[in-house]
């Protein structure tokens, strides 16, 4: 399966006097999984809905394969959006909704649609309605899976699932993309849980692209520099500090911007331990404020 | 414009019809039987002297019209996030109440033979008292015409009128009677329900056939259209 490359330039959705998205540029090549991140309202859900075909722009251009996705069916067919809990028929039972979406996905694998819903232990005969919040997720994340779209967006489709159910949902997903590699784009909150998977990230903040970077580029931007608080002090100083912690004597600086092999070394002859920052924590101090956020926007395309 | 894919109209249009099987069904079995429990009740106490079934038409073609309603305002997020474009829908959608009608007024149509049938067993007349484009219930033609214009007739203002509060929510109040107007003018037109009546007390000349029926066709084919230019870009709710 090849999945083409998804495109924005200039993308922009206002919801009345509400910008959601303000001026979005970027590229994503096929085949790779994208970590979609933002604060509540940063405006991942807007993008998502565009690219589903849910609404039109307001402004600017969203292409897949070069041509936009409303209204096309050469493009609908390709994205498959799934959100919690999902268009779901509540009146249907499990195996009608999962009817329905076989007769409706051209690239629709039954075999992958039966396996999840026995590992979800999703009842088949059960009306949608009668399902807890969970299995439903269950149900959407199946119908999302199955469905074999080029391009798959999880907009925070397995927050209903509990953690057991959401690391099998992991496995699966990680499993599907290495048999059938196409693009896969998750939207979360929980960054921690899916950092992993992450190929690329992108962060949206106030509606504006924050940054677009593989997540390796991203991890290796930040750096927790801990040691002795003078020695921290004079190592960052001139560097990008997002933000500090300190007990007792030592201090712990969260800086953003590459270390060279120079400052690195430099570092460690002053005693100070260099880590890496978890992503969570590096989109925290990323999206905090709004001058943490313009101090930040340097990396992004 | 992008190439439609007419095996996806067609699939539309029979998902909508197994999933609305059951309830079509049950709603007709429904009110066949309220119609023979008063029409035995009827015979038991004061005796028949006109067709029951002829007051039959009134619930179901509400029924429809409510039916149209659900089309916009609950399948159409689930057609377009599993890859349906709104054309698409709009087509789909359109096959599936063309099949409703047709059926229904078949439903109508088999209801008068039963009547009749049962009528003339007993020696009943089975006079009908409500105005149509027939004077007769074994005018089976007609019949068939009739409600099958009618109840396309309310199923397209249904789903106009759900269309409508889909896109603009409670402010689509004020469009319920434009709205509703493919399912009044066609009733009008062809001379059946309520509205011949009132036309009649205003003074108004209501035609007959053939122009009743085309003007019926068009009203209704100008309803779909509506339903469609309000639905071709109109946003969907993503929460």
């Amino acid at each position: 399966m090849t999945s083409p490359d998804v495109v924005a330039r200039g993308l922009t959705l206002r919801y009345g006097r509400t910008t959601a998205l303000d001026d979005v540029t970027f590229t994503l090549a096929g085949g790779r999984i994208y970590g979609l991140l933002g604060r509540n309202g940063a405006g991942k859900t807007s993008l998502l809905s565009l690219l589903a075909g849910f609404r039109r722009p307001s402004g600017g251009r969203l292409t897949v394969a070069g041509a936009e996705p409303f209204e096309d069916p050469q493009v609908t067919e390709q994205v498959a959006l799934v959100r919690d809990p999902g268009p779901l028929y509540d009146m249907w039972r499990v195996s009608e909704v999962l009817d329905f979406a076989a007769r409706m996905r051209p690239r629709w694998d039954a075999a992958c649609a039966e396996r999840l819903v026995e590992r979800f232990e999703v009842p088949l005969r059960r009306r949608v309605m009668t399902l807890s919040h969970g299995k439903k997720s269950a149900l959407s994340i199946t119908v999302g899976l199955a469905a074999r779209a080029p391009i798959t967006a999880f907009d925070e489709a397995y927050l209903g699932l509990d953690a057991p159910s959401r690391y099998a949902f992991y496995d699966e997903l990680l499993a599907d993309y290495a048999t059938h590699p196409r693009t896969i784009i998750i939207s979360t909150h929980l960054i921690e849980e899916v950092a992993s998977l992450f190929e690329e990230v992108l962060i949206l903040h106030r509606g504006r692209l924050l940054l677009h970077e593989d997540s390796d580029t991203l991890r290796s931007r930040g750096a927790a520099v801990t040691g002795p608080a003078a020695a921290v002090d004079r190592f960052v100083d001139g560097l990008t500090a997002l933000g500090e912690r300190r007990l007792g004597p030592t201090k712990s600086v969260t800086v953003y911007g590459e270390l060279d092999g120079e400052r690195t070394r430099r570092a460690r002859a002053a005693g100070l331990d260099i880590d890496p920052v978890p992503l969570q924590d590096l989109f925290v101090h990323l999206t905090e404020d709004d001058a943490r956020a313009a101090a930040a926007t340097g990396g992004a395309s | 414009m992008p190439a439609l894919r007419a095996d996806r109209v067609r699939a539309v249009a029979g998902v909508l019809v197994s999933g609305h099987r059951c309830v079509l069904g049950g709603v007709w079995l429904l009110f066949a039987a309220i119609f023979a429990l008063v029409g035995a009740t009827i015979a038991a106490t004061d005796g028949i002297t006109t067709s029951v079934w002829d007051f039959a038409s009134y619930g179901p073609k509400y029924f429809l019209l409510s039916l149209g309603v659900m089309l916009s305002t609950a399948h159409l997020p689930a057609y377009v996030a599993n890859g349906v474009t709104r054309r698409e829908f709009a087509l789909g959608g359109g096959l599936f109440i063309a099949a409703v009608a047709l059926v229904s007024a078949a439903v109508m149509a088999a209801g008068y033979l039963v009547e009749g049938l049962i009528y003339g067993a007993a020696g009943l007349p089975q006079e009908l008292t409500t105005p149509h484009l027939y004077t007769s219930a074994d005018q089976i033609g007609l019949v068939l015409v009739e409600f099958a214009l009618v109840f396309l007739a309310h199923l397209v203002s249904g789903w106009l009128i759900g269309t409508a509060f889909a896109r603009l929510g409670w402010s689509a109040i004020a469009l319920v009677v434009p709205a509703a107007l493919p399912a009044l003018a066609t009733d009008l037109a062809i001379n059946s329900g309520w509205t011949p009546a009132a036309a009649a007390a205003l003074g108004w000349t209501v035609p007959r056939l053939p122009a009743g029926v085309a003007l019926g066709l068009a009203v209704v084919l100008a309803g779909w259209v509506a339903t469609y230019l309000v639905t071709r870009d109109m946003p969907l709710k993503t929460t």
